[in-house]
């Protein structure tokens, strides 16, 4: 078969096989998916066979995503095309290391789901497949920098959340949610599509390396400028709307209250990640083409224009989370905040001062993995208390300390791993984008950093609400059990702060691996970051 | 094996060790490691005693600031050109106040032995835990020398403080809890700004020099990027000079008056200074008595220590720049501080607001930068140390037996409790400031060193005036309390009272004889083991202060 | 009349779009919004193959993106007309107004 593709034409000089095996991360996702569609014919429509079916097709995509790891170590390629440059589908150590955070996240959500719902889930399949549908979707948003692929890529992971967020089909505020989502996202994806369209008119080509250098000649030299801008920030709303920034927010909180609670704490983690690295890949790749000097000077007010608005969305999660009484929109809202400490970290590599990005790309990749065990931890146990009283109204947690403490201290160190407080894993991820913000010694640098300190004491207040009702108010009721996998989970996912934080070193070392050697579209070849000595480069000559 | 690795850290084995233990007995643990704890910082006397002269001896105390003993230097995250290290160290700065918090902790684990709610068995486990994680904390905070890991140890310390106050304390104990630890993050993120901002300042002072710069006190290390070491940032005079010059600004505002500024706040929340000071009377009137005893033992301690480690020497521009002011704020919180005591009709109420007064003294001993100045802020630090929790703890055996705290409902105690009656005069006069005891000692150098300031600040003189005049507020809001409480004719319902426990003497007797001792020899106790590395700080900022033009 | 160029394409496409986007904004009905959503897709596609006309021979990348926007358009629509009907069972109407239970 390979070598039938290798033989045709367009394959020439394309090593199929390797190509092939480094997507199988995502081509092991697939065929997942086929399997799940396949199950119910076969082996019937059992919530727990579909669910071990998944859990096996996760742990196969796990183990060829840490070998391809291995492989791209050195350097990335740009996939299955005659065209490097298009960069169409990348392989290189960012996306990799996404794809393996985003398939041990989606083990967690597994579990999670496995521990609530597998009882009383009567449309397991078609779950499964939206999960798995979405999250191939993020897995290609992190891998590409053609304007085509992201825009499918986008919708991939889109169209699938909108259909999980609404998927009790007998609950009215999913109904609503998903509505609510649905009808946010088609208009940012429209829009962002309508951008597309135009900067390919200006370019002349989907590459975003390509459209870059034609963008900042046109910032500099002023033809075409005010098209330009509008192209920009329509692509920049469809890739914001999926961060959840300012102001593109307003769907996060409703969609993530309205859907289960699985849905939720996938979306917070996965998607907003995924479109976070989408855009640290894109500001890189413009980055990159900018030499001129007239032209770094146009980077300064796009590094404060993205700085403003992480700035206006953290502080605006911080202030909004404050009357909530629902567990779920406080959390919501609390993502949200974090989406604007994460997107700090990319105002970093945007601005002319930093030496385009390694810095300010490790601190996000750290900050994602940190945040996705506080936010896993959280929800886990806010899944728990769901399932036993029935609500996530912050009175459901009164006295869980007493009433369950091994779920309630789990939770502690989950809610003040996302204040930002040491001991915890949470303080290490803001303090690598603190050292990159600082690093920039620029008034942005100092602006950014005294926000996001200031919004760390903001965000404590309504964190300790939660433990205030878990350990300081108590009602009496009596004591709780929980089933012993959940309790085995957040409790896994507290002990993995602990653990990131004293071994803080090893964590930013690989993440600073991982974010080297990241292939770079606009010379078509792997662009060694460190001072290493120069790795052999994977690409394709015309 | 490094003796402060094992101070910091044998509380937090103690807390894993009681987090597995059968609950009989887990407070014998604690208490046991307390103890051990306390046995071993008094190991750390050995270091002045390696040489024959005492205070002045330039092996114990080094001929500049700097020198240490006991350290331990390992790399801890290093990345690109962040360099964390596990910098512990001791001097004369730190030494004290470790001791005193070995101690404090000790007594406050002994104090806690059979509060109320024990009897129920509410609890124990996760209280003695958090004591013990508290006391590493606040250990570190002492012993820390690079930024970071200073940074780390303080904030360690909030979170057990606030379930400590929060979970065991007395009505308003949400309230407080939660305003403590706003209060004080408040003053953290200030200090995580100026943490970062020093980094990288440094660092490009370092660039500016040529990239390479000679470490200032460590042989044959060479500094490339930026530095976290608190000595380095102290005595490095490429740094210093950077810092303190007119062109180094930090968003337009000169760097040096304004990361002071910063790093002031951090501390004066926490010493606490009016107009931070607001968390602290409910902090100590809601947290139970131990909680008290360390929360006005150590944790107030931590604010001046704080300022004589990291404002002065760091910032001695900002430190005169801002020296008029913050004299001022000092004799405020003094005069308000027994102003307000003097109001109160709540026990605990009343100790917390001398508290205010006192550590007020500390702020103006620094703010004038003299060596009696600066002696006298440690030795009233530690003075305060003694006293203080000796206050709360005798307010807390009233209120044990009584369940009430108003000082007007108290009367003739003296004559149901006998010893407990002697305990308490020697204690409050103590605070009170006694002639003869620590109290008195601390006070008068601050005075009289604000008396030597005026030398070269004319402000000074009627500063000194103002605080020697307040100390006539003191007495009498301590002799008005003794009277109300202690003095007087026997009231009926208090004729039961049994008088204190052996154990309750074993707490206090030794505060009674240190507050004894520190008052009649404060050299051999206190001055011996202080000024030389209190001195070389003086000496260190007056130097940077008169090389700026 | 005069030579069709570019530029006639295009500002039908900026028409189209402001239509959509005004559709989108100012329409209560959900099936409404999709509409406006979809003239915002048919815009871009216009826009798209446009510039493939008039910008060089040879360029076959706008295409081929327009007919993956068809591609992407119905699936949204199917989606989005299944996420209406769902809502349509549990509120009885497609209003976005009517969906403020959870509030905004």
């Amino acid at each position: 078969m390979t070598m039938w593709l290798a033989q045709s034409n367009a394959w020439a000089g394309i090593d199929v096989t390797r190509h092939l095996f480094l997507f199988s991360p995502m081509l092991t996702l697939v065929c997942t998916m086929l399997a799940v569609v396949a199950c119910p014919i076969i082996v019937g429509r059992s919530a727990k066979t579909i669910g071990a079916v998944v859990v096996m097709g996760i742990i196969a995509s796990f183990i060829l995503a840490v070998r391809v790891a291995g492989e791209v170590a050195g350097g990335g390629i740009s996939g299955l095309s005659t065209q490097p440059a298009s960069g169409m589908l990348l392989v290189d150590n960012l996306s990799i290391a996404f794809q393996l955070i985003l398939l041990i996240f989606m083990g967690g959500v597994t579990y999670l789901w496995w521990m609530g719902s597998s009882d009383s889930e009567e449309n397991a399949p078609e779950f499964f497949i939206l999960l798995l549908g979405s999250a191939v979707g993020m897995g290609l948003m992190v891998s590409t920098s053609n304007l085509l692929m992201i825009a499918l890529a986008i919708e991939t992971a889109s169209l699938p959340s909108y259909a999980m967020v609404g998927f009790d089909k007998r609950d009215r505020r999913g109904a609503e949610a998903s509505l609510k989502y649905l009808i946010f996202g088609a208009i940012s994806a429209a829009i962002m599509l309508y951008g597309i369209s135009l900067l390919y008119g200006l370019s002349g080509s989907l590459s975003v390396a390509i459209v870059a250098q034609h963008c900042i000649q046109s910032l500099a030299s002023g033809h075409n400028l005010v098209i330009t801008l509008v192209a920009l920030m329509c692509l920049l709303s469809g890739i914001a709307f999926k961060i959840s920034a300012f102001p593109f927010h307003f769907w996060c909180p409703d969609a993530f209250e309205g859907a289960k609670i699985e849905v939720t704490a996938w979306l917070s983690v996965a998607s907003k990640s995924a479109a976070l690295i989408l855009l640290a890949r894109l500001a890189m790749v413009f980055c990159a083409g900018v030499s001129a000097p007239e032209a770094i000077g146009m980077l300064s007010p796009l590094a404060w224009g993205i700085g403003i608005m992480a700035a206006i969305t953290c502080t605006l999660g911080n202030f909004a989370a404050y009357k909530q009484t629902s567990a779920k929109r406080l959390l919501a809202y609390s993502s949200i905040a974090h989406a604007g400490y994460m997107l700090m970290a990319i105002a970093v590599f945007v601005h002319p001062h930093s030496d385009h990005g390694q810095e300010g790309m490790s601190a996000l990749l750290t900050y994602i993995a940190i945040y996705m065990f506080m936010n896993l931890g959280a929800f886990g146990v806010v899944a728990m208390v769901v399932w036993d009283t029935g609500s996530d109204n912050l009175a459901s947690f009164t006295g869980l300390l007493r009433r369950a403490p091994l779920l309630a201290v789990p939770m502690i160190i989950c809610l003040m791993s996302l204040v930002g407080l040491p001991p915890f894993a949470g303080f290490i991820g803001k303090w690598w984008i603190l050292v990159a913000l600082g690093r920039l010694n620029d008034s942005l640098g100092w602006f950014l950093v005294i926000t996001a300190v200031v919004n760390t004491l903001i965000s404590l207040y309504y964190y300790m609400r939660i433990v205030v009702q878990m350990s300081l108010r108590d009602d009496g009721q009596p004591a709780l059990s929980f089933p012993l996998g959940g309790m085995a989970l957040v409790n896994i996912c507290a002990i993995a702060l602990f653990a990131m934080f004293g071994f803080a070193q090893p964590l930013k070392t690989t993440s600073e691996q991982f974010t080297r050697n990241i292939f770079d579209t606009t010379m078509a070849k792997t662009v060694v970051v460190d001072a290493a000595p120069a790795q052999p480069i994977e690409s394709v000559q015309r | 094996m490094n003796t402060l690795t094992i101070i910091v850290f044998l509380p937090a084995i103690g807390a894993l060790l009681c987090l597995i233990a059968p609950k009989p007995l887990i407070r014998s643990i604690a208490v046991l490691t307390s103890l051990v704890t306390f046995l071993f910082s008094l190991t750390l006397f050995g270091m002045y005693f390696g040489s024959e002269a005492g205070s002045t001896s330039a092996e114990v105390f080094g001929s500049t600031y700097g020198a240490l003993h006991h350290v331990i230097r390992l790399p801890w995250i290093t990345s690109e050109s962040i360099n964390i290290e596990f910098f512990l160290g001791i001097d004369g700065l730190g030494f004290p106040l470790l001791i005193l918090t070995t101690l404090v902790s000790f007594l406050s684990c002994l104090a806690s032995w059979n509060m109320e709610r024990w009897k129920i068995g509410k609890g124990i486990r996760a209280y003695f835990i958090l004591f013990l994680l508290l006391e590493t904390g606040m250990l570190g905070v002492f012993v820390a020398l690079d930024f970071f890991l200073f940074y780390i140890f303080w904030e360690v310390m909030l979170l057990p403080m606030y379930f400590l106050i929060g979970v065991w304390g007395g009505e308003r104990r949400e309230y407080a809890a939660i305003k403590f630890f706003l209060f004080t993050l408040a003053g953290s993120v200030l200090m995580l700004i100026a943490l970062v901002a020093m980094y990288f300042y440094s660092g490009d002072a370092i660039t500016q020099a040529g990239g390479e710069v000679a470490s200032a006190y460590q042989s044959d290390v060479t500094l490339t990027h930026g530095t976290f070491d608190l000595i380095e940032l102290a005595t490095n005079k490429t740094i210093q000079s950077y810092f303190a010059s007119e062109g180094t600004t930090f968003l337009s505002l000169k760097f040096a008056p304004l990361m002071f500024v910063f790093l002031f706040i951090g501390f004066a929340i926490k010493l606490p200074i009016v107009p931070f000071h607001t968390w602290l009377p409910d902090a100590h009137v809601q947290a139970p008595t131990p909680i008290s005893m360390i929360l006005a033992g150590v944790l107030l301690k931590m604010g001046g220590y704080g300022f004589l480690r990291l404002c002065y020497p760091i910032f001695p521009t900002g430190a005169e720049f801002w020296a008029f002011t913050l004299a001022v704020i000092g004799v405020v919180s003094i005069i308000y501080g027994a102003l307000c005591a003097m109001a109160q009709s709540d026990f605990k109420k009343l100790v917390a607001y001398s508290s205010i007064s006192h550590m007020g003294f500390v702020l103006l001993g620094i703010a004038v930068m003299t060596k009696a100045g600066f002696q006298g802020a440690m030795f009233q630090m530690i003075a305060h140390g003694i006293s203080s929790p000796m206050c709360f703890f005798l307010v807390g055996v009233i209120y044990d037996r009584a369940h009430h705290r108003e000082i007007n409902r108290f009367g003739g105690l003296w004559l149901t409790m006998p010893k407990y009656g002697t305990m308490a005069t020697i204690g409050f006069f103590a605070a009170l400031g006694l002639p003869g005891m620590c109290g008195f000692i601390g006070e008068i150098w601050v005075l009289l060193g604000t008396f030597d300031a005026g030398s070269k600040y004319p402000w000074a003189y009627t500063l000194a005036i103002i605080s020697a005049a307040s100390v006539i507020l003191t007495a009498g809001y301590i002799l008005w309390l003794i009277r109300r409480v202690y003095l007087g004719k026997e009231k009926e319902e208090y004729a039961g009272y049994s008088d204190v426990s052996s154990r309750e003497v074993f707490i206090l007797a030794p505060l009674a004889l240190l507050a004894l001792v520190l008052g009649i020899f404060p050299m051999q106790t206190v001055f011996n083991f202080t000024n030389g590395t209190l001195d070389l700080v003086l000496a260190h900022v007056t130097s940077a202060i008169s090389m700026v033009p | 009349m005069e030579h069709i160029g570019l530029t006639h394409y295009l500002v039908v496409a900026a028409v189209l779009f402001c239509c959509g986007i005004f559709t989108m904004t100012t329409k209560r009905n959900a099936i409404g919004i999709l509409i406006g959503v979809e003239l915002v897709l048919n815009s871009t596609g216009i826009n798209l193959v446009a510039f493939d006309r008039y910008m060089g021979p040879g360029r076959l990348d706008g295409q081929v993106v327009a007919i993956f926007l068809i591609v992407l358009a119905a699936a949204e629509t199917a989606l989005a007309v299944g996420i209406c009907i769902n809502v349509y069972k549990n509120l009885s109407t497609v209003d976005v107004d009517a969906a403020s239970q959870l509030r905004g």
